[in-house]
């Protein structure tokens, strides 16, 4: 199974995009999201299940136990609000697909921080 | 032991615990959580091996963590606080390093994603030290 985008809903300062997960939020695609969201000035929270975690808090990203086929969404507010969300959209479309997280998942997180948008 | 090679810039991480076996785990799991880019330094049991902790080890352990950005140290239960306490007096530079009043798996993985995101040490610290906040069910 692969994950699923929905739209970007963009403006300036405020951004948000949902995800169909394709496989299990664990702890190392968690760290991964946690680590890149820490790396932008906006605030961003990641959303499953009724419950909001922010993105910077690898725990609470945890603590949200997603798993495959449920919908996450993506939220930031700030000057790097649209490059947020695409960075994270994208590490949980990879980090995500069955097999797990690999090494390569962390270098495309890392080169995805460049502002690359891709899902 | 160090789990990870030396990265400049970011803040060190020292795993103070009685077991060796359960310092160089949390180290492991760290690691693997945050990518591998942090220093972490498991400083775990006596220096002949046994159940306790050692203030040569956790001595050493912040000097190989030490990498510009400042150290936290996580202390597992009592008496290892008493001995990162014994060592920071002893240290001079008291000010690049922090000890974290944090649960001890939650704390370090916590605190070494926000390490990795280029938190700096206040931050580092505080992420350690909210997960005692963070409900895992």
């Amino acid at each position: 199974m692969s994950a699923s985008c929905e739209p970007a809903h963009c403006e300036p300062a405020n951004c948000e995009q949902g995800i169909v997960l394709a496989g299990d939020l664990h702890a190392r695609p968690a760290g991964a999201l946690a680590v890149a969201a820490g790396r932008f000035a906006s605030a961003v929270s990641v959303t499953a299940g009724g419950h909001t975690a922010d993105a910077k808090s690898v725990l609470g990203v945890m603590g949200l136990g997603a798993t495959s086929g449920q919908q996450v969404t993506v939220a930031a507010a700030g000057p790097d609000a649209r490059e947020a969300v695409a960075a994270l959209i994208a590490i949980l479309s990879e980090a995500t697909k069955v097999g797990g997280l690999t090494d390569a998942v962390w270098v495309y997180g890392c080169r995805l921080m460049g502002g690359w948008v891709t899902c | 032991m160090t789990v990870q090679p030396v990265s400049t810039g970011t803040v060190g991480i020292v795993l103070v615990s009685h077991s060796a076996e359960l310092a160089a785990g949390a180290a492991h799991l760290a690691a693997q959580v945050s990518g591998g880019t942090v220093t972490i330094v498991a400083a775990g049991g006596t220096d002949d091996g046994d159940l306790g902790t050692s203030a040569a080890k956790v001595a050493r352990g912040i000097g190989e963590a030490e990498h510009g950005a400042g150290v936290v140290v996580l202390p597992d239960l009592g008496s290892a606080v008493l001995t990162v306490r014994a060592v920071l007096e002893d240290y001079g530079e008291a000010g690049s390093v922090l000890i974290a009043d944090a649960p001890f798996v939650e704390g370090a993985v916590a605190a070494t994603v926000t390490a990795a995101a280029g938190g700096d040490l206040k931050a580092v610290a505080a992420a350690a030290e909210e997960a005692r906040h963070v409900r895992k069910l």
